[in-house]
């Protein structure tokens, strides 16, 4: 799982950065959720082009936290969207549109 | 907590900093049924072409601005609809898309579909063809709606079936209730009726009388019915202001022009000429609307039928022609809530 590929599953979702705040509806479950600071970071990165080992470091160096609280902050937040079926985690970086 | 509630806190944060997180975009006015309480007045200009819609969309995302509306008239009958609602969704939109559903084939559902809507809403405003088909001056319109609803359904997406009480169907909700039960979707009343956007008063006669009103407000089934958190009327008077609109919400019509709420169409500038940043933060329409607070309000803020009111600017501006005065239906509809909340406490 480190080493893949994290992108936001965009169909299947609206959101908006407010106010520094990740807000998002889930459009398949219809919920609707919004995002502390570390998620928000940790979502900012889900573009596709960054495995989920360099969002651990990237995450580590922005709050100076352990890499090991890193990746363990990274982990579940990653297991909870993959739960909620908002991302998709793929072995190669995704395509620039 | 509920999606509710959650939207309740983005949209209190929205309205601290002003940020405009939902918009009512009216596509046209151009619609296929003729409902006898529509309070829509084409006008003779032009509507607004696809690419100055996407272009507002644009500018829609740049703002921040979350949920969008999509209504009308009827959206369906813009040939570009779906060119219009993809660009939307492309820019990260929750849609709600508000249709008579008299277009709506299996095609179509499914094109609907793809757009993975946040809500489809549909009005049905009675079960009995003759009631429904008579308000909407359109026969088999009940037929079409109810598949459509199905169709819609069938696909997984949410729904509402929204219904306006008035003379004609006063009796009828409870059977649209179930409908709405059955299919799976979520209900809503409403039993306000507005003048034309002309000023021409002759909706008004549909109606419902005072006691009509205090019977329907009585009826337990329409508890919590009343109030979309999504539209302006959510959280009443929560930071002593009125309403959502012009704090995180706004209005734009089919020729551009921007005003707080499609029921307050005070004019606030034109998208054609403006763009809608300029519109939002420097237009004094827009700004005297946003500085408008229920305790400057000389009637209302003495009012001891306060916690039971739902005082609309818009309602008041077009009933009276003074935000600042109440209008007579709003005080009569708070001391029915006050003295039904009275008899439930007492």
């Amino acid at each position: 799982m480190m080493n893949k590929y994290i992108s936001i599953k965009k169909n299947n979702i609206a959101y908006r950065i407010i106010n520094g705040e990740v807000v998002i509806v889930n459009l398949k479950k219809s919920t609707f959720h919004t995002l502390n600071p570390v998620a928000t970071f940790i979502w900012e990165q889900l573009d596709g082009q960054a495995t989920l080992s360099d969002i651990v470091e990237r995450l580590s160096q922005e709050f100076e936290i352990d890499r090991e609280t890193s990746e363990n902050d990274c982990v579940d937040f990653i297991n909870d969207l993959l739960n909620k079926d908002m991302i998709t985690l793929s072995s190669h970086p995704l395509e620039k549109s | 907590m509920s999606k509710e509630s959650l939207f309740n806190i983005v949209n209190d944060k929205a309205i601290a900093k002003r940020i405009l997180l939902s918009c009512h975009f009216d596509l046209t006015y151009n619609c296929n049924t003729n409902c006898v309480h529509c309070y829509v007045k084409k006008e003779e200009r032009d509507e607004l072409k696809t690419s100055e819609i996407k272009d507002i969309m644009d500018q829609l995302a740049a703002m921040d601005t979350l949920f969008l509306i999509l209504s009308g008239g009827e959206v369906l009958t813009r040939k570009d609809f779906f060119e219009i609602a993809e660009y939307a969704r492309k820019l990260n939109f929750a849609l709600r898309i508000m249709t008579n559903g008299l277009l709506v084939d299996e095609k179509v559902a499914d094109k609907l579909a793809a757009l993975n809507p946040d809500l489809i809403n549909l009005s049905i405003y009675s079960t009995n063809p003759e009631v429904h088909d008579g308000i909407t001056g359109v026969p088999g319109s009940l037929e079409k709606v109810i598949n459509a609803a199905e169709l819609i359904r069938e696909r997984g997406l949410e729904l509402r079936i929204n219904t306006v009480i008035m003379k004609q169907n006063l009796n009828d909700y409870p059977q649209v209730h179930e409908l709405a039960q059955i299919l799976g979707a979520d209900f809503k009343v409403d039993f306000q009726v507005t003048p034309k956007f002309d000023g021409d008063r002759s909706p008004l006669q549909f109606q419902i009388s005072s006691n009509e009103l205090q019977e329907v407000l009585a009826d337990p089934l329409l508890e919590l019915t009343l109030d979309d958190p999504i539209e302006p009327h959510l959280k009443r008077f929560a930071n002593d202001i009125p309403c959502s609109a012009a704090h995180s919400f706004l209005y734009i019509s089919p020729y551009g022009d921007v005003s707080p709420c499609v029921q307050f169409k005070v004019p606030c500038g034109n998208l054609k000429e403006k763009s809608l940043e300029e519109i939002w933060y420097h237009s004094p329409q827009m700004l005297d609307i946003s500085s408008l607070r229920i305790s400057k309000l000389p009637a209302c803020s003495q009012c001891e039928l306060i916690d039971d009111c739902r005082y609309c600017p818009g309602i008041s501006y077009i009933e009276e022609g003074d935000v600042m005065i109440p209008a007579r239906r709003t005080c009569q509809e708070a001391l029915l809530l006050n003295q039904l909340r009275g008899e439930e406490n007492g």
